[in-house]
């Protein structure tokens, strides 16, 4: 066995956790699947759209960046000098090849059943070591412009930007991922090079592996390979923190778009430091399943809607983390929405919940879970999602799941404070709601 | 892996048993000719049946048990295969293994009393259920616009063939929906039932013999099918001069998209052939679109070619600003002219074989792709995994130049975005 490679057991399946913290400060997770064929590899810098400002590596003050920077790097990340280009590099050996920005981290990863120990070196080095130049980073410019233009014409999009947008103040969780058409044209190759030697240090990020590959080979290709490296000795990086408050920026808005069918977004801002619960993890999955006994399919609240024809489709239920604060999202499509908005508050005004729903959501919560098994890309995503979130991967899930229980979930409840709310709104041109 | 068939006259089973997942998958699937007139219909009753049934009458309570039955969520969706419509409705459910014993032969006798015992009173779908999946339905026809890529796509497809299936929107239309009546419905559903061409694919740990008995016990489908034919569309008429036709819409990104009608191609050639071709003009990020359209001259984030086989189709589309139209049709004509006078290498090929073989090989790791094998097998004759592996090995360079000056194109297709961009 490699030297503190540690074996975790993970409750409720027969699948193991392999994890290890190598010397340069970079986290490992794996979890084989002998079953399938294929391998899904992700590199992941804790670093996201919203690091607006932060003390860049080797200097002492504050630097405001423009908008969608991290989104920006993401795509010059892919720049390599003196070697094939990371997508000429994969698709020698059918390997898919790809990266993906959100709020809070930046993620690159290949996906495929051959070449591991190749393909494993060259996520670590072509994300360890890009070339940007003037040139190739002013050539960027136009394609993401078009990436921009492409989410605008989305309207769930809109309704994605526009509600974090009216609930956080402060925190840049409100601002749009990839920044705007305007801001991106501000951006140079100097400050990506400051972003890059701050946030891609080894030391802030981890490798997480899924699918059919031995884990001892794995950690020996990465560690092997981190050695021939050197880096900077790091310090702990500064972000510009913010104080939320509780209250929203706009409690509605309502915008107009090319489209037949209206939709909104119900927000609730949740301060989440004012619940006493033992654990965060576990308070989010209350959380979730408050929200899903409440608006989900087998909710009551749906019954009525659709016996009224306020909603015919399933309610989205969706959860966003800005710092102190949970915002909680309902995403509605429905032509009567001040009617249905006025439903929904009553619902979140006065929540009760049976003991019998909740062990039926137990079921459901336990299935999922058992099934993300079989599946590398969800458990993978799972895994980033839980080591963002919560700095590591929770092996004891399935017990949480199982303990989750009435009292606890009154108390959570009850400690709930859901009257910070926002509504987007988008309808199509002329819109009028029937009486 | 082990495939085993179990034909009827009525319908056939095809078990797939295998011991690499945690979850059982089992499919039904009702085939016929597409009508356009019937595609609404078709919507309808797939979602009502989804709505409630005789035993669990409401949407809720049909839910709710199948969160008991631990997530046993039924999905249906009616799909165009070539000249045919494909209705299906699935579910996957953790092997009993993971949670009580007696559950698997508990949640097949929910999914099929769902389909087959559905929440009928005499002769007429129940009207609640009803008025509800019309919403439904409303809200889906409605909700068109919200991809426009998908729209123009459409929009272009009218164009082109109007009379020909692959232009029919699969959403339905809302002339033929205001027709239906809950009596109308039940019929078409006795309809299906006793002509449609009905497959029953289950994928999971399971013991043979065992399913297939529990499915023939609940089946209810027991009337003689008849033989079905010509699953492709064929196209006749093969514009020789391409056409340019624009049009507006309020949008921030204009939409561009290039049909090709295909006539004349052999089986291989369509599904071996004319997909290598693909893979090198506008398959993915190594493709010559890409790295000329994108990568070279910044003119778009996205832009890919896709060959529809069982509609002798092919087409390329990609986001653009609309100043760019010109330049970006030049573009793309100019690699297509590339790929017929073979100025392509044999890494390329190399290249395009390599993502192909792949994702061949890996279609035992997912449920939902082992079954499409096999059910195109049933419909086509297609190949199973081993001889798709080696006729893709086979196609040569020259294959690929033949196949390229085959090519016409016959429409080019802009959906224009409004003179002040950023609504």
């Amino acid at each position: 066995m490699n030297n503190n490679l540690r074996q975790i057991s993970i409750n409720g399946v027969d699948d193991k956790l392999y994890y290890k913290k190598i010397d340069n400060g970079m986290e490992v997770f794996m979890i084989p699947n002998k079953n399938i064929l294929n391998i899904y590899a992700t590199f992941t810098t804790k670093y996201g759209s919203v690091v607006d400002e932060f003390v860049p590596i080797k200097e002492s003050k504050m630097i405001k960046v423009p908008k969608g920077i991290a989104h920006f790097l993401e795509h010059k990340v892919f720049e390599q000098e003196n070697r094939q280009q990371p997508f000429e590099f994969y698709s020698k050996s059918g390997t898919d090849c790809n990266a993906h920005t959100s709020l809070t981290n930046t993620t690159y990863e290949f996906f495929g059943p051959n070449n591991f120990q190749e393909n494993l070196e060259y996520l670590l080095d072509f994300v360890q070591n890009p070339y940007l130049t003037e040139k190739n980073v002013e050539k960027e410019k136009g394609i993401i412009e078009q990436e921009i233009k492409m989410y605008l014409d989305d309207p769930f999009w809109t309704m994605y930007d526009g509600i974090r947008n009216n609930t956080f103040i402060n925190n840049p969780t409100k601002y749009p991922i990839g920044g705007t058409v305007e801001s991106i044209y501000k951006i140079n190759k100097n400050i990506l090079d400051k972003c890059y030697k701050t946030f891609y240090h080894p030391s802030n990020m981890f490798v997480v592996l899924t699918g059919n590959f031995d884990p001892e080979e794995a950690i020996t290709i990465i560690e092997v390979n981190q050695s021939k490296k050197n880096f900077n000795k790091m310090r702990d990086i500064r972000i510009k923190e913010y104080k939320e408050p509780d209250e929203v920026v706009k409690k509605e808005e309502v915008v107009t778009r090319n489209i037949d069918m209206p939709k909104l977004s119900f927000g609730i801002k949740i301060n989440t430091k004012k619940i006493n619960i033992d654990s965060e993890y576990k308070l989010n999955i209350y959380i979730s399943l408050i929200f899903n006994i409440l608006f989900g399919v087998s909710s009551v609240f749906f019954e009525k809607m659709n016996n009224r024809k306020y909603l015919s489709m399933p309610v989205g239920i969706d959860k966003i983390r800005g710092g102190s604060h949970l915002l909680i999202t309902l995403i509605c499509e429905t032509n009567y929405p001040s009617k249905l908005v006025n439903e929904i508050r009553k619902v979140i005004e006065n929540i009760s919940i049976s003991s019998e729903d909740l062990e039926i959501y137990k079921r459901s919560l336990i299935s999922g879970y058992i099934r993300s098994f079989d599946d590398i890309t969800s458990l993978n995503d799972a895994i980033v999602d839980n080591v963002i979130n919560y700095n590591k991967y929770n092996t004891n899930t399935i017990d949480i799941i199982r303990n989750l229980n009435i009292n606890e979930l009154n108390n959570v409840i009850s400690s709930l404070d859901l009257s910070n709310t926002s509504v987007y709104t988008v309808v199509p041109p002329n819109f009028k709601e029937h009486a | 892996m082990e495939y085993f068939k179990k034909e009827f006259n009525a319908y056939n089973i095809h078990v797939i048993k295998t011991d690499r997942f945690k979850t059982v998958t089992i499919e039904l699937n009702f085939l016929r000719k597409i009508k356009k007139e019937e595609i609404t219909i078709r919507n309808f009753l797939s979602e009502i049946l989804l709505q409630s049934s005789k035993k669990y009458n409401t949407k809720r309570l049909l839910s709710l048990k199948s969160k008991e039955l631990y997530e046993a969520n039924i999905q249906s969706s009616t799909t165009r295969i070539g000249a045919y419509t494909n209705m299906s409705f699935s579910l996957q459910f953790l092997n009993e293994e993971y949670t009580q014993e007696g559950m698997q032969e508990e949640t097949l006798d929910f999914f099929f009393d769902t389909i087959f015992n559905p929440n009928v009173n005499n002769g007429e779908f129940d009207n609640h259920s009803f008025e509800v999946t019309k919403e439904v339905i409303t809200t889906e026809i409605k909700s068109m616009k919200d991809n426009m890529t998908k729209y123009s796509l459409i929009k272009m497809l009218e164009k082109m063939d109007p009379n020909c299936p692959f232009s029919y929107n699969g959403f339905g239309y809302f002339e033929d929906l205001d027709k239906i009546t809950n009596k109308t419905l039940y019929e078409y559903y006795q309809d299906m039932i006793k002509s449609d061409k009905v497959d029953i694919f289950v994928v999971g740990d399971v013991d043979v013999e065992k399913i297939t008995q529990s499915i023939i016990d609940k089946v209810k489908v027991n009337t003689l099918k008849k033989e079905f034919k010509d699953i492709r569309l064929e196209h006749n008429k093969i514009r020789s001069r391409s056409r340019k036709i624009v049009e507006e819409e309020k949008i921030n990104q204009s939409k561009l998209n290039i049909g090709c009608l295909l006539k004349d191609f052999s089986l291989d050639e369509l599904n071996y052939t004319l997909k290598i071709y693909n893979e090198i003009l506008g398959g993915g990020t190594e493709s010559k679109l890409f790295l000329n359209v994108r990568e070279k001259n910044s003119l778009c984030y996205y832009i890919r070619s896709n060959i529809n086989s069982y509609d002798n189709l092919m087409f390329i589309y990609a986001g653009i600003n609309k100043e760019d139209f010109d330049k970006s049709v030049k573009l793309i004509k100019r690699e297509m002219n590339n790929m017929k006078k073979g100025k392509f290498t044999l890494e390329d090929i190399e290249v395009a074989k390599k993502a192909m073989e792949v994702s061949v090989r890996t279609i035992t790791d997912s449920p939902s792709r082992i079954i499409n094998v096999y059910y195109s097998k049933e419909l086509t004759d297609g190949d199973d995994i081993d001889e798709k592996l080696k006729k893709i090995e086979k196609v040569s360079y020259d294959d690929i130049v033949r196949v390229a000056n085959k090519i016409k194109i016959d429409t080019i297709y802009l959906m224009c975005g409004a003179d002040k961009n950023e609504q």
